[in-house]
C-alpha cells in the first residue's frame, strides 16, 4: 500500500517533470533523515523521553486546538440537550459566568468543576494552556536569536567585543530569572504583555553564555581554520560551519527552557504580575482558588497539576534530548542498532 | 634566473604562554627564518615535532599573524593584501591538514566541502554538480560518494577528499602539512603518488611538510631542516642524503632505520643524544650545541647564521665558517 503510494507519487512527478530533481533532493537529505530516525529510534527506546515527549505534545494539542476542542464538546451538549438527555443547555465557555453552580464540584457536565462566579473550569483551564504556550513560544523564539547572535558574535571574534558582550550578560545574570522578570514586569505595569516582555528580556543572557562557550571550543576546529583558508568569509563561518556543530546544547536548554517559561509566567501571574483576571491563566487561576481551597480544593490544584505536568514533559523531553544529541551516547546506540 | 614564487624573509612568530591570565614567557616557534621557493617546484620541510613546521606553513598562508617579518607571494606582501586581492590570494594558496578526521565539517556533505570554495570564488563552471563529480574522480573517489557525510569514510577517504578541495580552486601554490602521517602506511604511498602525479599534471608549487625524512625525499626537489624554530640546512633532496651538512642533520639521517646506501659511504655517523631544548627558552648560541658533539666555545656564545657553503648549499654552522 504504502509502495504502491510512493509509486504513484514518483510517477506523478516524472509527469510534472519534477520526478529527478525531487529524488536528488531526498539523496542530498539522505544522511539527514537517517540522523531523524535515529534520534527517534534513540528516544523511543527510553521511556521517560517518551512520556515527555507526549506531554509535550499533548500540550501543543491543548494550546493549539483549545476552541475546537470546547466547540466539538458544545457540539455535543447541544445534541444531548436538544434529545432531552440533558436538561440544563450547558455551554463550556472560560467567560461565561453562571455556566454551573458556583465552586461546583467535578462533575460529567463540568469536569474540572466551577469558580466563585460559576465560570466552567475545564474551558478556562483549556484556554489557559493556550495562553501559556503563546507567553513560551514568544519568549522562546523572540530570547533565543539574540542569545545565540552574540554568543555567535562574542565567541567568535573574541576581545574587546567580546568583553562588552559579556559584561552586560554577567549584569543580567547576577540576578535570579524571576526576581529579574519581577522587577522589569512590575516597572512595566501588570498585565501578560509585560510578562512577556520581561521574560523575553530575562531570557537571551544564558545563551549567549552558552553559545560563546561552546563556539569557544568550535572555532578551534580544523575545519574552520580550513575555510579561512579557502577565503569563507567570517559571516557564513559562523552560520554554516560553527552553528550546526554547537547547536544540539542550544535545542536541549531551548527544550528545558519552555517549560521553566512556563513556571515563570505562572509565578508572575501568580503574584499578581502577569496576565490579569477574567485571562484564564494558570497562575492566576491557581491564585484565585486559594481562597477556596478548602471547599473546592480542585479550583487551584488542577490549574498547578497542569503547570506541573507542562513543565516536567518539558524537562523530561529535554534530558532525554540531551542523552540522543550527546555524540558517544548516541554512538553506543548506533552500534546497538547495528549502524557503523 | 626566475622569480621565486614566494620568499619567506626573517619570519618570526611568538606565542605567549600563560599561567592563569599572565604572560610568563613566549614559544619561540618561528625565530627568523627565511627562504625561497621556485615555481613547480616542492620545498620539503623537515624536522622533529614541534619545531615549528605548521606554525611556518600556516605564516605562509596568512592563517596566523607574524610578530615580526614578511612572506612575499608574487612580489606582493601577503599581509598587506585585501578585499579582492586577499581572496584572490586565498584561490591561489591553499593548504591540506595532518588530521583529515578533523578537518572537514562533519555537518556538511561531501558535496557541500567540495562546493563551498565554487561557490566562495564564484569560480564559473557550466554544471556543478559534473564539476565536483570529476574532482572526486580525480583523487579515486566517485560519485556514489557525493551526498555522505564525512565520518562515513576512512582516513585515507578523507584526505582525498581535503585534496579536491584544494584541487576545486585550481591553486598555484599549495601547503601540504604531514599530509599522510595521521595514515596507515599502505594509504600513505597512494595518496603521496597521487599529490606527486597532481603536481605534474597541474603543476603546482608545493610546501611538503614531514616529520618523516624518507617521505620528504621521496615527494621533495629542495629540503630544509628545521631545528626549534630554525632553519639549519637547506639543500637539493638528493645532496641532503649523500652528504648532509650540518651535524643535526647527519643525527637525524643516522637514525633513519633503513639508510640509504649512498649515506653509509659518509665519514660521520652522529648517535642521537640529548634532549631537544625548550622552544620557551632556547639555549644561546646555536640551538643544538648542548646535543652537538662538535660544539666549540664560539657555538655557546653565537648564533650561526644560514649561509652558502657550496653550490646551492646553506647551512647554519660554526663548523663551516
Ligand atoms: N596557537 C598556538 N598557541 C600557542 N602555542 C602554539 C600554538 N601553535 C603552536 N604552538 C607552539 O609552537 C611550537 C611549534 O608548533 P608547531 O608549529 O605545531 O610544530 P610542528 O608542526 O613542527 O610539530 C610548539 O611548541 C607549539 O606548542
Ligand atoms: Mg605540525
Amino acid at each position: 500500500m504504502k509502495e504502491k503510494l510512493a509509486r504513484g507519487l514518483n510517477r506523478m512527478l516524472d509527469l510534472m517533470g519534477y520526478g529527478e530533481k525531487w529524488r536528488e533532493w531526498k539523496r542530498k537529505r539522505r544522511a539527514m533523515f537517517e540522523e531523524w530516525e535515529l534520534m527517534y529510534k534513540a528516544l523511543k527506546r527510553s521511556p521517560l523521553a517518551k512520556a515527555g515527549a507526549a506531554m509535550a505534545v499533548v500540550f501543543f494539542i491543548l494550546g493549539i486546538f483549545g476552541p475546537q476542542i470546547l466547540a466539538l464538546i458544545n457540539g455535543l451538549y447541544s445534541l444531548l440537550y436538544s434529545q432531552g438527555i440533558i436538561k440544563q443547555k450547558i455551554v463550556l465557555d472560560p467567560y461565561k459566568i453562571f455556566a454551573g453552580p458556583r465552586l461546583g464540584k467535578p462533575s460529567l457536565l463540568h469536569p474540572f468543576g466551577c469558580d466563585e462566579y460559576g465560570r466552567d473550569l475545564f474551558a478556562r483551564v483549556l484556554t489557559g494552556a493556550r495562553v501559556s504556550l503563546i507567553v513560551s513560544v514568544v519568549v522562546i523564539s523572540l530570547g533565543i536569536p539574540p542569545g545565540i547572535l552574540l554568543g555567535l558574535v562574542s565567541g567568535y571574534y573574541g576581545g574587546k567585543v567580546d568583553e562588552f558582550i559579556m559584561r552586560v550578560t554577567d549584569v543580567f545574570l547576577a540576578f535570579p530569572a524571576l526576581v529579574l522578570a519581577m522587577a522589569i514586569a512590575a516597572s512595566l505595569g501588570a498585565g501578560l504583555k509585560s510578562a512577556i516582555i520581561a521574560l523575553t528580556i530575562v531570557w537571551w543572557p544564558s545563551y549567549v553564555r552558552l553559545v560563546r562557550g561552546q563556539v569557544l571550543s568550535a572555532r578551534e576546529n580544523v575545519y574552520v581554520e580550513a575555510a579561512r583558508a579557502i577565503g569563507v568569509s567570517n559571516l557564513r563561518i559562523m552560520v554554516k560551519h560553527i552553528l550546526p556543530n554547537i547547536i544540539s546544547p542550544v535545542i536541549v536548554l531551548a527544550t528545558l527552557d519552555f517549560g521553566t517559561v512556563v513556571i515563570l509566567n505562572a509565578a508572575l501571574s501568580f503574584i499578581g504580575l502577569g496576565a490579569q483576571p477574567p485571562t484564564p491563566e494558570w497562575g492566576r487561576i491557581v491564585y484565585d482558588g486559594l481562597d477556596y481551597l478548602m471547599m473546592a480544593p480542585w479550583y487551584s490544584i488542577i490549574p498547578g497539576t497542569a503547570v506541573f505536568l507542562t513543565a516536567l514533559g518539558f524537562n523530561l523531553l529535554g534530558d532525554g534530548l540531551r542523552d540522543v544529541l550527546d555524540p558517544r551516547i548516541r554512538r553506543s546506540i548506533e552500534f546497538a542498532s547495528g549502524r557503523e | 634566473m626566475e622569480a621565486p614564487l614566494i620568499q619567506v624573509k626573517d619570519l618570526v612568530k611568538y606565542f605567549p604562554v600563560k599561567k592563569l591570565f599572565i604572560t610568563v614567557g613566549q614559544v619561540h616557534a618561528v625565530d627568523g627564518v627565511s627562504f625561497e621557493i621556485m615555481r613547480g617546484e616542492t620545498f620539503g620541510l623537515v624536522g622533529e615535532s614541534g619545531s615549528g613546521k605548521t606554525t611556518l606553513g600556516r605564516l605562509m598562508l596568512r592563517l596566523l599573524t607574524p610578530t615580526s617579518g614578511d612572506v612575499v607571494y608574487n612580489g606582493r606582501s601577503i599581509f598587506e593584501l585585501e578585499g579582492g586581492e586577499l581572496k584572490e590570494f586565498r584561490r591561489r594558496a591553499q593548504i591540506v591538514f595532518q588530521d583529515p578526521y578533523t578537518s572537514l565539517n562533519p555537518r556538511m556533505t561531501i558535496y557541500d566541502i567540495l562546493s563551498e570554495p565554487i561557490n566562495v570564488h564564484k569560480i564559473r563552471i557550466p554544471d556543478k554538480r559534473e564539476y565536483i563529480v570529476k574532482l572526486l574522480e580525480t583523487v579515486g573517489l566517485g560519485e556514489e560518494h557525493l551526498y555522505r557525510y564525512p565520518h562515513e569514510f576512512s582516513g585515507g577517504q578523507k584526505q582525498r577528499i581535503a585534496i579536491a578541495r584544494v584541487l576545486a580552486l585550481r591553486p598555484e601554490f599549495t601547503v601540504l602539512d604531514e599530509p599522510t602521517s595521521a595514515l596507515d602506511v599502505s594509504v600513505q604511498a597512494q595518496i603521496l603518488n597521487m599529490l606527486k602525479e597532481l603536481q605534474s599534471e597541474f603543476k603546482f608549487t608545493y610546501l611538503f611538510i614531514s616529520h618523516d625524512l624518507s617521505v620528504v625525499k621521496f615527494m621533495s626537489h629542495r629540503i630544509a631542516v628545521m631545528y626549534v624554530g630554525k632553519i639549519i640546512e637547506v639543500a637539493p633532496s638528493d645532496d641532503l642524503f649523500s652528504e648532509p651538512l650540518h651535524p643535526y642533520t647527519q643525527m637525524l639521517l643516522s637514525a633513519l632505520p633503513v639508510p640509504d646506501p649512498k649515506y653509509t659511504r659518509s665519514k660521520q655517523i652522529i648517535k642521537p643524544r640529548g634532549q631537544v631544548p625548550s622552544a620557551i627558552s632556547p639555549p644561546p648560541g646555536c640551538r643544538f650545541h648542548p646535543r652537538c658533539p662538535f660544539a666549540r666555545e664560539k657555538c655557546k656564545a653565537e648564533e650561526p647564521e644560514l649561509r652558502e657553503v657550496k653550490p646551492s648549499r646553506l647551512v647554519a654552522c660554526h663548523l663551516y665558517s
